[in-house]
């Protein structure tokens, strides 16, 4: 007596995923026994695996004919010397030099920003004591035009 | 210093101690390299683009990324998926410049060999065969296109795919399959 059609499709799902499996693993051992076994009595999974065996001979014998062998006669690689890669001590050089520039860019950087803030501190200081000092400051008016004006009563 | 190839010397970790020594400044480990990987990567590259000159092109243009790329290149095992990584790159790069100056696309008028064969008829009818299955590889969207190829072409494995790819393992055995099911549907009567 032969199994009912759902546990014939059930089985033949597990097959196909073992089948696939086996496929991918590209292994040249047989398919494991439980598959040949089912495959003795499903007409449909001795189609599947026939045809997927098919299709990987023809991908097969197409791979050694293409390209063509005569398109491989001359092979161009050469990387120029100027592109390889430095040695060691070439590579050490350059990182001291990478780390100089760096170096030298905070650096300036820094200075900048020195100069920019002490250079405008006398300034500033001198602003703000003429201010202060300033007899025509009258209350409820800015001291200065950068500062909001207070509210008067 | 010399690189003898030996059986045991085909190996991921010997191809890691080549990368690393070439990352080192050792020419001749590059060297080796590229002497293993340049027919494969421009057979490659041919498939991909099928035209000779744009593989010599993307060939060169992959081992000098590749010359570039050694101090990150991180040993583990997969130099081979590394290079075709780029390589693959490099192929898709220029598919893009060709589309963007071709609009109409690029013919592939050239003849795909037969193989050898002395009757005049089954070497047409191979040959005919051979241009439906080619055709029928080139046709399919790009990441089933490019996983045939990796796979069956360039005989990576599974996870050799996935790393070149840049996908999961489960998502290149999905993808292997769907192409398989699609080159299936568009080679029947072929197959």
């Amino acid at each position: 007596m032969t199994a009912p059609l759902w546990l014939r499709k059930r089985s033949c799902r597990r097959v196909r995923r073992q089948i696939d499996d086996w496929l991918d693993q590209r292994s040249v051992a047989q398919l494991p026994d439980v598959v040949g076994e089912h495959m003795r009595t499903c007409e449909p999974c001795r189609r599947y695996v026939a045809q997927w065996h098919a299709l990987e001979l023809q991908l097969r014998s197409l791979r050694s004919v293409w390209p063509p062998e005569s398109a491989l006669h001359t092979l161009p690689v050469t990387v120029l010397e100027g592109d390889r890669i430095p040695s060691p001590e070439r590579r050490t050089v350059r990182l001291v030099l990478q780390g100089a520039a760096v170096l030298a860019v905070a650096v300036l950087v820094s200075a900048t920003l020195y100069l920019a803030i002490v250079g405008r501190a006398p300034q500033m200081l001198a602003r703000g004591s003429s201010q202060m000092m300033s007899p025509a400051a009258q209350p409820g008016q800015a001291m200065s035009p950068d500062l909001p004006v207070a509210a008067t009563r | 210093m010399t690189f003898e190839l030996t059986a045991h010397t085909r190996s991921a970790d010997y191809e890691d101690r080549l990368a690393i020594e070439a990352r080192d400044g050792n020419q001749a480990a590059f060297d080796e390299l590229v002497r293993r990987y340049e027919a494969r990567l421009y057979r490659f590259a041919y498939r991909m683009l099928q035209h000779p000159c744009d593989a010599e092109d993307v060939l060169q243009a992959t081992f000098l990324r590749a010359y570039r790329a050694l101090e990150a290149y991180k040993p583990g095992g997969f130099f081979a998926s590394w290079l075709y990584r780029i390589a693959l790159n490099e192929c898709r790069r220029k598919i893009r410049g060709r589309k963007a100056s071709l609009p109409g696309g690029v013919e592939l008028a050239q003849q795909v060999p037969a193989g050898p064969a002395t009757d005049p008829e089954a070497l047409a009818l191979r040959q005919d065969r051979n241009r439906h299955i080619r055709g029928a590889v080139m046709s399919l969207p790009e990441h089933y296109r490019d996983a045939i190829l990796l796979f069956y072409f360039e005989e990576l494995s599974v996870e050799e795919v996935a790393r070149t790819m840049g996908i999961t393992v489960t998502a290149a055995k999905v993808r292997l399959h769907r192409a398989r099911a699609k080159l299936l549907a568009a080679l029947d009567g072929y197959v």
